[in-house]
């Protein structure tokens, strides 16, 4: 029995939406949808922590920490107690290029929302003793961090794929460098990176574009423009093979990366490289968890993904397994990406890839702040004004051979990093198949240092 | 800039849902609300059976069970399930709950009938070889070591379970032990789904852009002739009243930091002390002002997290009071700090502004919690199943609305005391990473 046909779908555009720019030069797209009464208020601002050196790894979270956490005009206490009383959220964390701060409040509420999210943009001053809390608190996560493998092989796979360049740095920061982090250095990366002229405001929900607009300026309006040194980031660096082990005596599981350095969001290839994933390791049935979960019963998951930035990215394949089978899931892996590498997708996997991405995009702009979140990667990442508009239109054109040029131009299964951290113990010796391997024992591991060892620990 | 002041109760409301229920003749409920504002539908078939319906000996059983309904019935071939809804341009999975197990996928609404078919094939049929459970128990192990074997503090919520309840079948959290994981069969796989995969056990829950008229009408050709099979074994176990205050040390030797974890028997879910109860939880832990983030982390800081939850089950439920110790604090501070918390809110009645405070905080939950398909259908199944009346979904927010200050010491008074407390300490057996600058 087949199963029943699929009706014609109901058409849904990328919602409209409405820009300002206020005299600022601050940027404000708002969204309207009135189905609750809710605004949710999303501020990117460069701001990320690939501006700071490796030394002051950690320095863009711990400022993002503690916008909150202090202004000219409010304790932090105030400013929980202002939150909380109205049943909102605002919350502010640093990824690579930017710090994204986001308040959600409900709609009796929308002037305390964009009174709270400037003030603590605009006016964060760092109090020493709040300082003190945050970072304790950092370093405590970072304690629970450092005992999880998971954790462990995301950092160490940035630094084995991207070396040294500014995205491969501990976002976190390490046990070494958030001490050293003093109250000078969080305000002048605030105040040289937190200008409007480098940020972009979008408002969504049940509030008209032109009361949006009015609130964000009465509220905005006194944010300085600062003096704007540009924002250079290299591209990615060439791929290097190489096989690092973080050890970890008595893990019962490993944790598997391997990757390749990769392009920018705003590359042309991008959309064909993000397609041709799909059928590698972008979703349950592909290639990569067909093979590793279904038929071997290796993992419970197994993947890839591409983390495309403002100016470089890198592509992942990605599981974990027992102990002793670690060497042969990454021998399944690295088969994998091989032959993914001279065949990308079958016509089949194309049209299925297809079809889910073009039919799920409905999906993924089901709610108000989704949107949003789309509008904010176009400058963010220099996208074309156009690019959700026309996003499933460029899907729906690609061809296998797109896909395989887009691969073969970018993808070199021969200069893969592969990372493994888990009890070496276990399986280092079995790796060396795949080139000379590193083990570095999770105690000793600094992912901020260049040679990844904490200082005092070298090779 | 306006300056603290008492904020005024907020008048933004959850909006009501219309909800539509059908009755199958073979025991299937159908339970629906039409919303036609996106062209996207989430359909979740609810199975009321768990981890609590499983024997000594056979824990994990629900969930690996679960595995198994994606790898194949009669006409949907292994991972096939997975190929039909990608290629719809949907999204599927399931999850394993102490009370239920949930199949969900979210849609394009041109694809409805093709997803009742899934569901139903599976309902009336699992074809699962010997090969394939072999494997599929294989992932679940490694889903175990993941989640519970591997992380530095993932044993807690057994080691909780196991002490905070003398008898009840939430002795063991849904993933089960290995060891009774390597004991289930295909015939144990054949004879839970012939008990408990039957209509009569089962709630269809439909949120999005459909016509009522053609849910009923596909429901009724996909499943109206699955028979309504046997009666459905249920739990009857009972927890005893704890009469004394408890105390165990666990020592984790991948934990670089020592922790509390407290937990209070409640009563279960939808019990009219129990909304009190959640309001309780959100004056203890829900933002930066609450009083245990206040007390332990913000202001004598010897904590890096402190947290109290109230996890309501169909049956005999629990309060968790959690704190994560900063380095240098001790296990007894934390322990005395969660008793001055706890004894405050029995003692004394919270103020006006922390009352205005956490009936804000819910509202805006509920209505944060509406801002899908899935969010609408997940409480309405909640409604559904486990309250036992979907039009619920329209009336639980006017429960915890009011809650009164008096509520909430009264049954902090009631439930949250010593001698009903099971109270684990966690002993860090690794040396923490945290190293000071020269």
């Amino acid at each position: 029995m087949t199963p029943p046909a699929l009706t014609e779908p109901r058409p849904l555009g990328f919602p409209a939406h409405q820009t300002a720019v206020l005299p600022s030069g601050l940027t404000v797209f708002a969204v309207e949808d009135h189905r609750l009464p809710l605004i949710s208020l999303q501020l990117e601002v460069l701001a990320g922590h690939a501006l700071v050196p490796p030394a002051q790894a950690g320095l863009a979270g711990l400022a993002a920490s503690l916008l909150r956490e202090g202004t000219s005009a409010r304790s932090s206490q105030d400013i929980a107690r202002l939150v909380d009383s109205s049943g909102g959220n605002l919350s502010a964390s640093a990824a690579s290029d930017t710090t994204s701060l986001s308040a959600s409040f409900l709609r009796s509420s929308a002037d305390l929302a964009f009174d709270l999210l400037a003030d603590t943009t605009i006016r964060a001053v760092f109090p020493e003793q709040e300082i003190e809390r945050q970072r304790a608190q950092a370093l405590s996560s970072l304690a629970v961090h450092y005992k999880d493998a998971e954790y462990l092989a995301t950092v160490a796979a940035a630094r084995a794929i991207l070396g040294t360049h500014p995205y491969a740095w501990p976002s976190d920061g390490t046990p070494l460098t958030l001490p050293a982090l003093c109250r000078e250095d969080l305000a002048a990366f605030h105040t040289a990176h937190f200008a409007p002229t480098r940020a972009w405001l979008a408002v969504a929900g049940d509030l008209a574009a032109e009361e949006a607009f009015q609130l964000a300026e009465r509220h905005f309006s006194s944010w300085p423009a600062a003096p704007s040194s540009p924002i250079e980031i290299p591209p990615a660096p060439q791929p290097r093979a190489q096989v690092l082990v973080i050890d970890m005596p008595g893990a019962v599981q490993t944790q598997i990366a391997i990757g390749q350095p990769a392009v920018a969001r705003c590359h042309p290839d991008c959309l064909p490289l993000q397609v041709a994933n799909q059928a590698l390791g972008g979703s349950f049935n592909s290639r990569m968890n067909l093979k590793l979960r279904a038929s071997e019963g290796l993992t419970y998951s197994a993947g890839s993904h591409l983390d495309l930035e403002r100016a470089a990215g890198l592509f992942e394949a990605t599981t974990f397994t027992r102990s002793g089978k670690t060497a042969a899931a990454v021998r399944f892996m690295l088969d994998l990406i091989e032959e993914w590498a001279g065949n990308p997708a079958t016509q089949e996997e194309l049209d299925e890839a297809k079809s889910y991405l073009t039919g799920s995009f409905s999906l993924a702009i089901e709610q108000a702040a989704a949107v949003a979140r789309r509008l904010l990667a176009i400058p963010v990442y220099n996208l074309p004004a156009d690019y959700w508009a026309t996003w499933r239109e460029r899907v729906r054109g690609l061809t296998v051979g797109d896909l395989r040029a887009a691969v073969s131009r970018h993808i070199r299964p021969r200069a893969l990093a592969i990372v493994a951290v888990g009890d070496a113990s276990q399986f280092a010796s079995r790796l060396e198949s795949f080139g000379e391997v590193r083990v570095v024992p999770a105690s000793q591991f600094d992912p901020a240092s260049e040679s990844l060892l904490s200082p005092g620990d070298n090779e | 800039l306006p300056s603290i002041s008492h904020a005024p109760i907020a008048a933004d409301r959850p909006p009501a849902l219309p909800i539509c229920e059908h009755h199958l003749a073979n025991g299937l409920r159908l339970v629906a609300a039409e919303d036609h504002s996106r062209p996207v539908v989430n359909l979740q078939i609810w199975y009321h059976v768990g981890s609590k319906d499983e024997k000594p000996g056979n824990t994990g059983f629900a969930h690996l069970f679960e595995h198994l309904m994606f790898r194949g019935s009669r006409n949907v071939g292994p991972e096939q399930h997975m190929r039909y809804v990608r290629q719809a341009g949907g999204v599927v999975n399931a999850y394993t709950s102490f009370d239920t197990t949930v199949y969900w996928e979210t849609f394009p609404s041109n694809c409805l009938e093709r997803m009742l078919w899934l569901e139903a094939d599976r309902m009336a049929s699992l074809d699962v070889s010997q090969e394939n459970f072999v494997k599929e128990r294989e992932v679940v192990k490694e889903e175990r070591r993941l989640r519970y074997e591997n992380p530095p503090y993932g044993m807690l919520l057994e080691d909780i379970l196991s002490r905070a309840y003398s008898q009840y079948p939430y002795r063991h959290p849904p993933i089960g032990s290995v060891e009774d994981l390597d004991r289930a069969t295909i015939e144990n796989v054949r004879a839970f789904h012939s008990t408990y995969y039957l209509p009569r056990n089962a709630c269809l829950v439909a949120v999005g852009d459909f016509e009522m008229d053609s849910l009923v009408t596909f429901a009724e050709k996909h499943f109206g002739p699955i028979p309504s099979g046997g009666r459905i074994p249920r739990v009857h176990d009972t927890e005893a009243e704890p009469e004394n205050p408890r105390q165990e040390p666990v020592v984790y030797p991948n934990a670089p930091l020592d922790a509390i974890v407290d937990a209070y028997l409640l009563p279960p879910l939808g019990h009219p002390d129990s909304y009190a109860l959640e309001m309780a939880a959100t004056l203890l832990s829900t933002g930066q002002s609450s009083r245990l983030y206040r007390k332990l982390v913000y202001e004598e800081q010897i904590a890096s997290s402190a947290q109290g939850d109230a996890l309501l089950l169909e049956g005999p439920s629990l309060f968790f009071c959690f704190a994560l110790a900063q380095p240098g604090a001790s296990v007894d501070q934390l322990a005395s700090s969660l008793d001055e918390a706890l004894a405050a809110i029995r003692d004394s009645h919270a103020s006006e502004e922390e009352m205005t405070r956490a009936h804000n905080q819910v509202a805006a939950s509920f209505v944060l919690g509406r801002d899908s398909a899935q969010a609408k259908a997940d409480f309405l199944g909640r409604c559904a199943v486990l309250l036992g009346d979907p039009l619920r979904y329209n009336t639980e927010f006017e429960r915890f609305a009011a809650v009164t200050c008096e509520d909430i010491r009264r049954v902090a008074a009631r439930y949250l005391v010593p001698q009903r407390r099971l109270r684990l300490e966690v002993h860090a057996g690794a040396a923490p990473v945290v190293q000071e600058a020269e």
